[in-house]
């Protein structure tokens, strides 16, 4: 990871239970993440030291400590200190040792690890992203066989090959230049219907359709590129469905991203007609898409993504980006 | 017995480091030699050939007639090979093979010190063979390295933890755990009384809810072959010989062989299955453990009294280590892998 100061976005908060710990990657790092007895967010290095399995394949014990799945040794997650093993006679002292422990906090159902030291870690620095929760919502999981630059490029140069929106077609390139709102940079792109599929945009009936009633506008947190994808109504500027997308680099440089999507109850039209439809069957009609389309992702001119890119490199820092960031 | 060798270090051509970090951990970083493996179980190895590893080396193993025979390269491309056999097989491309207790054993190593005295006893396998049904032995893989297997196995703390279903938890009235060892093996032996029986013991005829438990693994450090033997009393015997091949730094063969004897039949036939209960909960951990052991360097493990025989394991495993990368691959004067080990296991000669 480029930059160690970070709320990274490593996972659903209903992910993290108080019976079983859950193992996260971040980049090369191992990191179990769990509830303690109060329902306290614990998150603790995913290596015992005695002989370094993973602790994510462990138990939460009554007393709400972590414990080894393999000799029983178990942790406090707030101290980390070993606090006991099984076999231990009465009074007799145990090794002294302990493990690393992490800050983590909870925003909008998604569970926030900080990867600096403890003293700078600040609240206020997790990006303020548009989404919340209108009603029902839908979350999810995928990983994409890409690093977190690619994945994040990918999504601002071609969000269409990893979002699924049912029945919508929206454009590459986006609708003037980006600019910076509360620290996230927002990219509007037109959209339109399209459940004949996209050829039909070219090719069918519905080719001479110029009109493009919708609007995809995405708020982009500039160095771990968490977005927000809203779908509007663009005469009425009327939300209609929201997806916030959280990207992390996790093992063999490749990226996890956990998806929530909700609807707004009060959109109106054909398509919120759908979608409403979709929601009441149990389905989601806004997700991630689970597989990205690589070869069609290599064809992708390059555009905002690659003025990210060089952004968050620290290259050319005279670029649009860099330069928004900096003013923001 | 010592056999000197002067030969050169193995260890360059399968891709392993021959240097070892001084008092660390690093298990799959040096190929041991000079000892018998038992590559396959005997029925196994019929006239089509079969191809088996030892840190690498390749073993091709077949019958002529009824004698196994173990070469270094698949029987149709042997002549054409030869010229290429290794040190291993003294040019000839044949390895030394021997057939006892059930299996093929091969010798990795110098062909000349291939002396059936230096073959781990196991008391409890009559040393001719015998014909066992199928459900008594078979095949485990675990995706680690030898090293990490064996200490896995001189660790009964974890099978009261990790396979409390299958073998019982830590709540025992009395438990005594003492370690011994030699400059080859090392040898554990537990004692407990009032052991909590499990329900699927029970089930299996040990007829009461406590029971007094005596626990042996006997490990030859060199070759992996750990000889396992376990008596609850009241209840049935479990000789276990549970050999683990070293085919690579990240995975090792277990040909076990689980022959009960001393119980009803159900337990005779059903017990032995439960290797395949126990064997992927130990390779969980195991696998998981395996790259940080080699990645790692500079943190050490935190150890309890619990991990005498794992530490002791690691001390001999260090000096073999050490003596062989100084070209000395000889056994000890102490160290006598064939003796008769049938009165530390407290068990009766199979023969």
């Amino acid at each position: 990871m480029a930059n160690n100061e970070l709320w990274w976005p490593v996972c659903h908060s209903e992910d993290v239970s108080t019976t079983r710990p859950l193992g996260v990657h971040l980049g090369s790092e191992r990191f179990a993440l769990y509830r303690d007895g109060l329902g306290a967010l614990r998150v603790v290095e995913d290596r015992c030291p005695h002989r370094r399995a993973p602790l994510s394949l462990g138990r939460i014990t009554a007393q709400g400590d972590i414990q080894c799945g393999y000799h029983g040794w178990t942790f406090n997650g707030e101290s980390g200190e070993l606090c006991g093993f099984p076999n231990l006679a009465p009074g007799e002292r145990m090794p002294r040792c302990s493990i690393s422990t992490y800050l983590a906090a909870e925003r909008r159902g998604l569970v926030y690890l900080w990867t600096g030291k403890a003293d700078n870690a600040d609240l206020a620095a997790i990006p303020e992203q548009p989404y919340a929760l209108h009603g029902r919502e839908f979350h999810g999981s995928v990983i994409h066989p890409m690093s977190h630059e690619e994945v994040v490029a990918g999504l601002l140069d071609a969000p269409g090959l990893f979002l699924d929106y049912l029945g919508v077609y929206f454009t590459d390139k986006p609708q003037g230049d980006p600019r910076l709102a509360n620290g996230l940079l927002v990219i509007e792109r037109a959209a339109r219907w399209n459940l004949a599929g996209e050829k039909a945009l070219h090719m069918g009936p519905l080719r001479h359709r110029a009109d493009f009633p919708l609007l995809l506008r995405t708020h982009t947190a500039p160095v771990t590129g968490e977005t927000t994808a809203q779908l509007l109504d663009a005469r009425t500027e009327r939300l209609m469905a929201d997806i916030l997308i959280a990207a992390s680099p996790c093992a063999r440089n490749m990226t996890a991203l956990n998806w929530r999507a909700t609807l707004y109850p009060e959109a109106h039209g054909r398509l919120a007609a759908l979608y409403k439809l979709w929601f009441a069957r149990g389905k989601s009609p806004v997700s991630m898409s689970s597989r990205v389309d690589t070869g069609e992702l290599a064809r992708v001119l390059p555009g905002v993504g690659e003025e990210w890119r060089a952004f968050s490199r620290g290259r050319n820092t005279d670029n649009k980006i860099a330069t928004l960031v900096a003013i923001g | 017995m010592t056999h000197a060798m002067p030969s050169a270090l193995h260890g360059a051509d399968t891709g392993r480091s021959t240097a070892i970090v001084r008092d660390e951990f690093i298990p799959g970083s040096f190929a041991l030699r000079d000892a018998w493996f038992p590559i396959a179980h005997a029925p196994h190895v019929t006239a089509s050939p079969i191809r088996r590893l030892i840190h690498s080396q390749p073993y091709y193993l077949w019958r002529q007639g009824a004698k196994a025979v173990a070469a270094e390269f698949h029987p149709l491309q042997l002549e054409a090979s030869k010229a290429r056999a290794g040190e291993f097989t003294g040019g000839s491309a044949y390895y030394p093979v021997l057939e006892r207790f059930g299996y093929v054993w091969v010798w990795y190593g110098n062909p000349q010190n291939a002396d059936e005295g230096l073959m781990p006893d196991i008391p409890y396998l009559p040393r001719a063979g015998a014909k066992l049904s199928p459900n008594k032995w078979g095949q485990i893989y675990f995706n680690c390295s030898y090293e990490l297997a064996s200490e896995n196995l001189l660790d009964l703390v974890h099978a009261d933890y990790l396979h409390s279903n299958f073998v019982g938890n830590e709540e025992n009235e009395t438990d005594e755990v003492t370690v011994e060892s030699t400059s080859e093996t090392v040898t554990m032996i537990r004692e407990v009384t009032g052991r909590t029986i499990p329900p699927a013991l029970r089930r299996l005829g040990i007829p009461c809810d406590k029971a007094d438990y005596r626990a042996v693994a006997h490990v030859h450090v060199r070759s992996g072959a750990i000889v396992l033997y376990g008596k609850f009393t009241p209840g049935f015997s479990q000789p276990l010989f549970h050999p683990l091949i070293p085919e690579s730094r990240h995975l090792c063969r277990n040909n076990y062989t689980f022959n009960i004897t001393d119980a009803p039949f159900i337990a005779r036939n059903i017990f032995p299955l439960f290797s395949y209960g126990i064997g992927p909960q130990d390779d969980l951990m195991m696998s998981q453990q395996n790259p940080l052991y080699q990645a790692e360097r500079g943190r050490r493990d935190v150890s309890s009294r619990f991990d005498a025989a794992g530490s002791r394991y690691r001390m001999i495993l260090a000096k073999l280590v050490r003596r062989q990368q100084e070209g000395d691959f000889s056994y000890e004067g102490d160290a006598d892998p064939g003796a008769d080990i049938s009165s530390v296991l407290g068990c009766a000669r199979a023969d």
